[in-house]
């Protein structure tokens, strides 16, 4: 079968990719986050793609995909709107501030508007507890959320776009390097990037 | 041999190999330890955690699946830590298991059932709500999952992608949700997927043919052998109310290992077709089994004294006891030596009947090298298929494929040529064994000619070498060994050997000619000339089987009197004289002969359908209402006979097959009628002239066969009637997958949708046989033409 999604300069950046582990099998997760680029999820014959270019079969890159509930394996809108609910948001109200997006667009959970604009989804700890409540929209973070405030904060988004309503009222943890967007996805910084520590160290 | 040592478990001594897994030796030594994703057969990976010991000397509990024994070392498997780890993964597994056991197919069998009630904690403190799932799903066309049963010991998945190569299925999703899943568009479509259902520890895997068929407690068993094809996988036939309802693998490690393919494991469902025959018809007209029995006799009669000419076509799916009786009723009752098992599909059966360095199954692994010269063994002799992978994956034993289509064995293979005869023996390793499997590569090869380049390659080879010739049908090797063959006697012996005629004589009170007899084309010619006055066919219809259809049927209209004997309906049987009822697989008692010579018990399980008899019975009736006395009362009686007859049989008494040992069979011993091509092997087809491709017609695992047919599950698994051809080859014609074309082979025409294949063989059409279509009129040379129909 021809490769669909990898060809061109996307096919020589995942072979660089694959390249820089010992096991090929290692480029599994940042080729999945190149495929979601793509297309916003992974899809089928992407990942089958994906599989020939590690050298794994199909149903390890499906068992793959699936664990991690960041990679979509269906279409999602066009921002993902991601509330945490894990403990420290919960307590200070994540639940009621996810039932009223819920309750305004007329969705369950991972589903998208009508529209196509906006999925939701309730995620597990996004790692900004200090800030809680929080949500993300395509990643990027807005804490300290009220209920009241919440479903204007997502039409503003629709207004003004992202990066605006981003600048003004959502937070910016550490000033991010420019990156590879799935590397930023995959969570690795230049900070995280681990160097062994030298000899005597130990 | 491996280092023996002695290991203390619970203050006992228990002696072990160095390097065995702890969990086995103790289970050796008669102590059980429980275990989930552990099985003998399968890769250890420790994920369940339902083994752990304490080793002395080690840190925490040990998985018993993943440590390997070493001497001295120190074991306590029913210590109150060890009593509280196997407590707490029971406690654990059964958290979202919903314990429906009584609607569960493996209640009443299942590990997790018996290991909860003798490890388990027997409550819980998990109060919640357990996990919902849509149940069950479809993951094959045989297989169900439970997914909320599935305690994710992993089992499956390795069944699938170690043992069958057919890596489909996987875990997906996590926590609560994790479940084996395959590839959304990709199904689990694996010829092994049944192994699956029988190593899974619960009742999440479940086979659709049995699913709610029986209560395991409610079942009568035996252990046989399968006659689906001639590995001769070892399992457990089961019954409930005369119907059989199951076919399980029995870990015998000369053969199966506990595997079976689907084919074999789903197949018994014909046995209880409500289409079976079940009384004896003359035309359409029932007839007494009596009055049968003696219109046979009143026709042999006849022919004993003007002289006319009797033949037998087919026997191979006879037992051997069987087998035997018809060799011997056609040799002493109608003094004929026309008699032939294999419908000129297999191998001279002289070349091997008279294979004298015969490799087993088990010499696979062992050996340096393998040479396969054979049909693509996963469509006809899977199991045999398993062994070979088995051995060379990870290039334990070196491959080297000698002709055939391209299989899934092809990635292992060191070298690879497009036919035996190009095969360089220089390629083998300097030392060690070698051995040749052999077997007819598709229908309409010279086989002369393959099996004179197999003799040669052994005996260039010298003693290192040893040849595992293999026929696809049921029982064709015992068959051969039986005598039903032109030039064979029973016992491995030419038609002519006068000491073999010797022996016989004691037993056999009749002559016969000294000549070879005819095979089952000039049978059928012999017939079509109007020289046959009765033609049996046994199990055999040339009008289907046969790739020459108008010699078949030539040979049906010519032939005076036609008596087929079978378990269904055939095409022949429209041009019967008279149709007999047959007691097939699972209805008698005796043994079989597979691809190694081991021959092995097949035991009765059922009743036959009404007034199906065993063929053995039906010829020593006739030969008895003629007042002969014939011998062959029951199976016991006639396997006592060919052991005293057939030289290479001396070794099988019913006493071989008793205890333990006796499951693994008895080898026959070679025997010592000896084959040389007569004449030139034909050359090798040149390139295909014209328009015209080169035709192949070879097996699929499931195909339109009387067997296959009547059995509901299996039917409809078949590739239907298609032409599959090589992305160039398809693409030079124009033709894409699924388009349809008309096929001409020579007079012939038939509809055939394409596939197109990467593995198959550039410029070559192949075409599955007996997939519905009528049989083609096929030899080596044989082309066809494909036309594109608008669709
Ligand atoms: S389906 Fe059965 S064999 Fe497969 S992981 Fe689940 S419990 Fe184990
Ligand atoms: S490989 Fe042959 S003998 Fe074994 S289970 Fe399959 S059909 Fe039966
Ligand atoms: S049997 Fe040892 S961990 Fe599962």
């Amino acid at each position: 079968m021809a490769a669909e999604v990898f060809t061109g300069e996307l096919l020589e950046q995942a072979r660089a990719k694959v390249a820089e582990y010992p096991e090929p099998r290692s480029a599994l997760l940042p080729l999945l986050h190149m495929l979601q680029e793509q297309a916003g999820y992974v899809t089928t014959g992407g990942m089958r793609e994906v599989a020939a270019l590690v050298g794994v079969t199909p149903a390890e890159v499906y068992g793959t995909a699936t664990f991690y509930t960041m990679f979509k394996l269906e279409p999602i809108g066009r921002h993902l709107v991601s509330v945490c609910t894990s403990l420290s948001c919960q307590i200070l109200g994540a639940d009621e501030l996810y039932a009223r997006l819920r309750d305004h667009y007329g969705v369950a959970d991972r589903e998208t508007t009508a529209d196509g604009e906006f999925t939701f989804e309730e995620v597990e700890c996004a790692a900004a507890c200090g800030g809680a409540p929080c949500l993300q929209i395509d990643y990027r973070f807005f804490e300290f959320v009220k209920a009241d405030e919440v479903v204007d904060l997502v039409e503003d988004v629709r207004r003004r776009g992202l990066d605006a309503v981003h600048a003004e009222r959502g937070s910016v943890l550490a000033p991010l390097p420019p990156l590879e967007a799935a590397e930023i996805a995959a969570g690795i910084t230049p900070e995280h990037k681990w160097t062994p520590p030298a000899e005597d160290d130990a | 041999m491996a280092e023996q040592v002695t290991i203390q478990v619970d203050g006992q001594p228990i002696e072990a190999t160095a390097g065995e897994l702890l969990i086995a030796a103790c289970e050796k030594g008669g102590v059980y330890i429980p275990r989930f994703c552990w099985h003998p057969r399968l890769r250890s990976v420790a994920m369940c955690r339902m083994c752990l010991v304490e080793v002395e000397g080690m840190r925490g509990l040990q998985p018993a699946c993943y440590v390997p024994v070493a001497d001295g070392m120190e074991v306590r498997t029913e210590t109150a830590a060890v009593k509280k780890a196997q407590e707490g993964v029971l406690e654990f597994l059964l958290i979202n298991h919903p314990l429906d056991c009584p609607v569960c197919d493996r209640g009443g069998e299942c590990p997790l059932q018996d290991q909860t009630l003798a490890f388990g904690p027997g409550e819980s403190r998990f109060v919640e709500e357990k996990r919902h799932f849509e149940k069950p799903i479809a993951i094959s066309d045989l297989v169900l999952l439970d997914r909320e049963r599935c305690i994710q010991c992993g089992r499956c998945v390795r069944a699938a992608s170690e043992v069958a190569g057919d890596p489909l299925i996987d875990f997906s999703y996590r926590g609560n949700d994790t479940q084996i899943t395959t590839f959304p568009d990709e199904p689990f479509k694996s010829y092994f997927s049944g192994n699956t259902v029988q190593v899974c520890p619960v009742g999440a895997l479940t086979a659709a043919p049995y699913r709610f068929k029986a209560r395991p407690w409610d079942v009568s068993s035996v252990e046989t052998t399968c006659t689906a094809c001639s590995v001769g996988c070892r399992g457990v036939l089961q019954q409930t109310r005369n119907t059989p309802v199951r076919f399980f693998g029995a870990d015998i490690e000369a053969t199966n290992w506990g595997w079976l393919c689907d084919k074999g494991r789903f197949g018994y469902e014909y046995v209880s077709h409500p289409d079976r025959l079940t009384r004896p018809t003359k035309g359409r007209v029932p007839v007494t089994w009596a009055e049968a029995i003696d219109e046979v006799a009143d026709r042999v009669e006849d022919l004993r004294a003007g002289g006319g000419a009797a033949a037998a076509i087919g026997g191979a799916r006879l037992t051997n006891e069987e087998a035997y009786a018809l060799s011997k009723f056609m040799r002493v009752v109608c003094s004929t030596n026309d008699v032939d098992c294999q419908l000129d599909d297999g191998l001279p059966g002289a070349f091997v009947a008279g294979t004298q360095q015969r490799a087993t199954v088990a010499d696979l692994a062992g050996a340096a090298a393998i040479v396969l010269a054979a049909p693509d063994l996963k469509e006809e002799l899977p199991v045999l298929y398993l062994r070979v992978r088995d051995a060379v994956v990870g290039g334990k034993v070196a491959l080297h494929v000698a002709g055939g289509r391209q299989s899934g064995l092809d990635r292992f293979a060191t070298t690879r040529v497009a036919a035996a005869a190009d095969f360089d023996a220089a390629a083998l390793p300097a030392e060690g064994d070698v051995v040749v499997v052999v077997g007819r590569q598709h229908l309409g090869q010279d086989t002369e000619a393959l099996a004179a380049w197999a003799q040669g390659l052994v005996a260039s080879l010298g003693g290192r070498a040893r040849l595992m010739p293999v026929l696809r049908r049921a029982n064709a090797h015992g068959a051969l060994d039986m005598g039903l063959s032109p030039e064979l006697l029973p016992g491995r012996v030419a038609v002519h050997d006068h000491q073999a005629r010797e022996r016989l004589s004691a037993r056999w009170a009749g002559s016969f000619p000294l000549e070879a007899g005819r095979d089952t084309r000039a049978i059928l010619e012999a017939a079509a000339a109007g020289r046959i006055d009765i033609l049996f066919l046994v199990g055999a219809d040339p009008l289907a089987d046969l790739c020459d259809p108008d010699l078949a049927l030539r040979g049906l209209e010519g032939a005076r009197y036609v008596v087929v004997i079978d378990l269904f309906r055939t095409a022949a049987s429209a041009h019967a004289d008279l149709v007999l009822p047959a007691a097939g697989w699972g209805e008698v008692d005796g043994t079989v002969t597979n691809i190694e010579g081991r021959v092995q018990r097949v035991a009765a399980n059922v009743v036959a359908p009404g007034q199906a008899a065993s063929d053995a019975q039906l010829f020593r009736e006739v030969a008895e209402a003629l007042g002969i006395e014939f011998g062959c009362g029951t199976p016991q009686a006639t396997m006592a006979e060919i052991a005293e007859v057939a030289p290479a049989y001396a070794g099988v008494k019913a006493s071989a097959f008793r205890g333990r040992a006796g499951r693994e069979g008895v080898l026959a011993t070679p025997g010592s009628v000896t084959w040389t091509l007569v004449g030139d092997a034909q050359p090798a087809p040149s390139a295909a002239p014209g328009d015209g491709l080169a035709l192949r017609v070879g097996r699929r695992l499931y195909d339109r066969g009387t067997l296959v047919s009547h059995c509901p599950s299996l039917a409809e698994l078949g590739p239907g009637t298609v032409v599959c051809l090589h992305p160039d080859t398809a693409a030079a014609r124009g033709l894409r997958d699924g388009d349809k074309v008309v096929a001409t082979v020579g007079e012939a025409t038939f509809e055939a949708a394409v596939v197109v294949d990467a593995a198959a063989v550039a410029d070559v059409a192949f075409v599955p046989h007996a997939q519905g279509g009528d049989p083609l009129h096929l030899d080596a040379s044989t082309t066809v033409a494909l036309t594109k129909r608008a669709s």
